[in-house]
């Protein structure tokens, strides 16, 4: 269905755009290194020398096409097309004063009035990094030229789906449908004084349907979608929309004295009561990132501002469940979090942040690196792997490698996952989340559309609030995973409350 | 094209390419917006004293919409702004528009009604960062950093100041040309302490918005952040060993007592978002597309307006589309009167368009948002003691004084906004607040926040009265449509909201 058409002269012409802006700027930095040596002559008398820097600098092109309730590529939606060029550099001055800034496309033009501007910005950083050298920087798949017919203007594979996608759901009685699609292309360099001279082109590919903000779903990659997934996406919101429509009930566990109040307790020991609520991987994933992740970044680590301190990282301190583990990954392919090195210049790769349940590194840049005597990370999402159950190495579209095979065969799906549950709800959809302090584990959120699930079959839908602590969430030994083949994170289902709010 | 008449305009420098648009969108038939942004700003970071970043960040370009005489319409952005690209983007922009006829694209002939805004520059006035004295704002940071410190034995404190200074320059091709400048500040600690007992952390914000520095360097302004520092500190410190509001008070009979950054909240989450004219057609506020005009939707006493205030951190004059922004009663006593309706979609929400169109940055599209969203309530009971020093028990007492609540009657105190979210199209909303305190004790009681939700019209009705002046400074972000402008908004001191089913705390 999907064109596979190649074209390489617009990713040439990109690629040749950026060449020359990235040659004049490294002859720029290159002079800026050496003394000024004659005062009069030069525009940056007076500066001192810069001993260090690095910089990134993209180029990109995107194009996209929406149907904002049910108007398809109308002013609110319209065929749209987005150029930039930037990014970011960090210098380092003979004083050992550094400056971190921005990079635009008159950067260049304007170099000398530039290096006046940051020099007057610089500023004395406690700890700050020195210029990584050069190191091994891993491939990993990124670019898939049959996007770039898109990305130079093609907008029919954008009109065909999108009007697929509301024939279809409108056909199965959908009133309002909305929906995007995107293509892009993007070629970076990054640099620094130390030899690093790296460039790479990426491109991206998504798209996703929401049908009467009830349920949606969609595709995002950085290659184009394969043959037949627009169908299993729209597929599953025609399966999953009809639930939705149902008003439900639902008895929380609160409100059943027989079977005892719920209690979240703040104190990992004292599992949880409540209700079992099953969280689909979109929302367990907001979890994992508002409550586990937000305590792992190491400038937070290292400032206090986290629930975890420095010597929990170096005593490898215990916090969640020992088959958990939380790994930052940025090797797979065709991911959108896949990078060959981050901006610093540290090589891509594939880090336990929680192994087996125990802190092992916070996700830490070079200077946070030197702070807590642990090498820095690379760059890359973060995902659940679960012992027994490891996570899969990219969605359905990659396959499994064979040593994992039989381990992945023993998954328990998501559709298992539900018919396990006689008394809970489905949440998809949470409002709230960004206001949570994600410091102490607890929430206290609102879940509009949860789906009642009463034998494992779904009765309707309700609007509950969920009260708990992810953290114990964590612990508690009930708390079981679901996957869905086409998540890279598992569903959760765990114990929690939830207040229905009629 | 004639020049904007004040030199201190940085866009003033793109005439040529704003020509050039102009005059090959009209050589290919079709009618254009262009809009230029030439934005600086700089931010500085310290955590425990600790100087930990200062960066600088420039941003310029132009953002183009084309209509073609069908009104097929596109949108396209570039970095690059000089005359060779404009033409390249308008041709780019006709083509891609013109690819719209096809298919079932809905047409929008909005702009060829447009009357023509003329040639006008707006200053604010504000200083700009070429002004702006950074030794100067480091220090101030660095001792603001110190001083939060002290509020407490175990608090851990980061400190962050952002200033950006914005011009913007929007030409049309029925010869509108209108300049104006957007200066915001933001000064703000994130304040963690660590209980003693629980060992649990609670992060809480105290922050300073405006215009420029003075925020920092005036002696009101920076007393007002203070005092906010100080209560937060405190607060935060409180938090970390209270409990959770029990299950038994999350709605059901409990008459709520709101502060006025989370009567922006209410106002902004509950009801702004579903006044804007480009969700109408499935908004709570509209009937078949058209919003409830007329309705009588609140009490009598209640009147919901948002308009862009000079020197506020929502400041904005001109609409994305270069129209002059209107102040809106968007409720009058109760009743719905008007929308925030955009060029494209009033007419279709049967609403007078009130330029209202924002964009984050010149590669976004226009949508109808607030700026400044204020509840103002008639007849409010005087409370002249300066918000920030009023505590709870004065709170409670002040109440039971003019009647608002009697003692020992079911009534919580929600203070301090930490976001929110809304469903236009189902009437739901949510925000949060930093802490709760139960009223109906003799010695109010602290509780850890919980989510605030509701439906839009249940909690319009409920609004049963208001203490004290308004404050209008209640600074925030809006994310709608994926595109993060910022906002503010009020209310008098404090809003009283009578008990309600569809009024739920969420609780244990």
């Amino acid at each position: 269905m999907l064109s596979n058409k190649s074209s390489s002269d617009f990713l040439n012409r990109q690629q040749n755009r950026i060449h020359a802006y990235v040659d004049q700027l490294l002859a720029l930095l290159v002079q800026a290194e050496r003394p000024a040596e004659r005062p009069a002559e030069r525009p940056r008398a007076g500066l001192p020398r810069l001993k260090g820097w690095r910089f990134t600098l993209s180029i990109g092109r995107s194009l996209s096409l929406s149907i904002v309730d049910n108007e398809l590529g109308d002013v609110y939606g319209p065929p749209t097309a987005r150029d930039s060029l930037g990014g970011g550099i960090y210098l380092i001055w003979e004083d050992d004063r550094r400056t971190s800034t921005t990079l635009d496309r008159y950067t260049v033009m304007n170099f000398e009035q530039c290096l006046k501007e940051w020099r007057a910005l610089s500023f004395t950083e406690l700890y700050g990094p020195d210029i990584l050298a050069p190191g091994i920087y891993p491939e990993v798949a990124m670019l898939d030229e049959a996007i770039l017919p898109l990305v130079e203007g093609d907008t029919t594979l954008f009109y065909r789906i999108l009007s697929q996608g509301q024939r279809e759901l409108q056909a199965n009685g959908a009133l309002f449908v909305d929906a995007s699609t995107n293509a892009s292309l993007t070629t970076s360099y990054i640099c620094n004084s130390k030899g690093l001279n790296l460039s790479y082109s990426s491109t991206g590919f998504s798209f996703s349907f929401f049908a009467d903000s009830l349920y949606g779903n969609g595709y995002s990659k950085r290659r184009l979608c394969p043959e037949g997934e627009v169908e299993v996406v729209l597929d599953d919101i025609k399966t999953m929309l009809p639930f939705f429509k149902q008003e439900g009930q639902f008895v929380s566990r609160a409100d059943r004295p027989a079977l005892g109040t719920a209690s979240p307790s703040d104190h990992p020991a004292e599992p949880p009561v409540g209700d079992s609520v099953l969280l689909g991987s979109n929302v367990a994933v907001s979890f994992v990132s508002t409550f586990l992740l937000s305590n792992l970044y190491g400038s937070r680590v290292v400032n206090g501002q986290a629930a975890f301190e420095k010597g929990d990282f170096l005593a490898k301190k215990a916090v969640i469940r020992e088959d958990i583990s939380l790994m930052l990954d940025s090797l797979r392919p065709y991911e959108f979090s896949a990078g060959r090195l981050t901006g610093e210049g540290v090589p891509g790769g594939r880090v336990a942040l929680i192994e087996k349940g125990r802190l092992n590194t916070p996700i830490l840049d070079l200077k946070y690196a030197n702070l807590m005597g642990l090498p820095p990370t690379p760059a890359g999402s973060v995902y659940m792997e679960i012992a027994n159950q490891p996570s899969p190495d990219g969605a359905v579209s990659h396959s499994v490698p064979s040593h994992m095979a039989e381990a992945v065969s023993q998954r328990k799906s998501l559709p298992e996952l539900i018919r396990q549950v006689d008394h809970g709800l489905l949440v998809y959809v949470l409002m709230g989340m960004h206001t949570q302090d994600g410091t102490s584990g607890r929430y206290s959120v609102s879940a509009p559309r949860s789906l009642v699930i009463g034998q494992g079959e779904f009765k309707g839908v309700v609007k509950t609030t969920l009260t708990g602590n992810f953290f114990d969430n964590l612990n508690d030994p009930r708390t079981t995973f679901g996957w869905d083949p086409r998540e890279d994170n598992p569903a959760m289902l765990i114990q929690c409350q939830a207040s229905t709010a009629q | 094209m004639p020049e904007p008449r004040n030199e201190k305009f940085r866009v003033a420098e793109y005439s040529e390419t704003l020509a050039a648009i102009l005059r090959r969108a009209d050589e290919l038939g079709v009618y254009a917006i262009a809009r230029v942004q030439d934005s600086q700003s700089r931010s500085l970071s310290l955590s425990n004293g600790r100087l930990e970043t200062i960066s600088q960040a420039m941003l310029a370009g132009v953002g183009l919409q084309v209509f073609t005489q069908e009104g097929f319409t596109s949108f396209i952005c570039s970095d690059e702004i000089n005359p060779a690209i404009g033409r390249e983007l308008v041709e780019t922009a006709a083509s891609m528009a013109h690819s719209g006829s096809g298919f079932a694209t809905r047409p929008s002939r909005a702009v060829f009604d447009l009357t023509p805004d003329g040639v006008a520059t707006y200053w604010s006035g504000y200083k700009s960062l070429d002004e702006t004295d950074y030794p100067e704002l480091v220090k101030q940071m660095t001792e603001a950093n110190e001083a939060a410190r002290r509020y407490g034995s175990h608090l851990v404190v980061r400190t962050q100041l952002s200033l950006t200074d914005t011009h913007w320059r929007i030409v049309r091709s029925d010869g509108t040309d209108l300049s104006f400048d957007q200066p915001t500040s933001l000064a703000s600690h994130t304040i963690t302490a660590i209980g003693s007992a629980s060992r649990l952390p609670v992060n809480l914000g105290a922050t300073i918005s405006g215009a420029d520095d003075s925020i920092l360097l005036q002696p009101a302004s920076r007393n007002l952040w203070e005092l906010r520092t100080r209560n937060a500190a405190h607060l935060a410190t409180a938090l970390t060993d209270a409990p959770l509001l029990p299950a038994s008070h999350s709605n059901r009979g409990y008459k709520l007592i709101l502060d006025y950054a989370l009567a922006k909240g209410l106002a902004h989450e509950a009801f702004g978002h579903a006044s804007e004219s480009d969700v109408m057609a499935t908004s709570v506020l509209g009937d078949h597309g058209k919003m409830r005009l007329g309705e009588q939707l609140g009490p009598d006493t209640v009147t919901i307006t948002d308009g862009s205030i000079l020197g506020d951190y929502a400041y904005q004059p001109i609409s994305a589309c270069g129209k002059p922004r209107q102040t809106v009663n968007i409720m009058e006593e109760g009743r719905l009167v008007a929308g925030l309706a955009d060029l494209f979609s009033a007419e279709k929400a049967g609403l007078v368009a009130s330029g209202a169109e924002r964009v984050e940055s010149y590669r976004h599209l226009p949508l109808p948002r607030m700026s400044n969203i204020r509840i103002t309530l008639k007849d409010p009971a005087p409370f002249d003691r300066p918000f920030e020093e009023i505590t709870p028990l004065e709170l409670q007492a002040r109440l039971i004084e003019i009647g608002y609540i009697k003692e020992g009657e079911p009534c919580l105190y929600l203070a301090g906004y930490n976001g929110g979210q809304v469903m236009p199209k189902e009437g739901d909303f949510v925000f949060n607040c930093a802490a709760i305190y139960d009223l109906s004790l003799a010695q109010p009681k602290l509780y850890q926040p919980a989510i605030f939700s509701g439906k839009i019209l249940s909690v319009l009705q409920s609004i049963q009265g208001g203490l004290g002046p308004l404050h209008l400074d209640a600074q925030g972000h809006c994310g709608k449509g994926g595109q993060n402008v910022p906002s503010s908004g009020g209310s008098h001191s404090f809003i009283v909201i009578a008990p309600n089913e569809q009024i739920f705390v969420g609780g244990r």
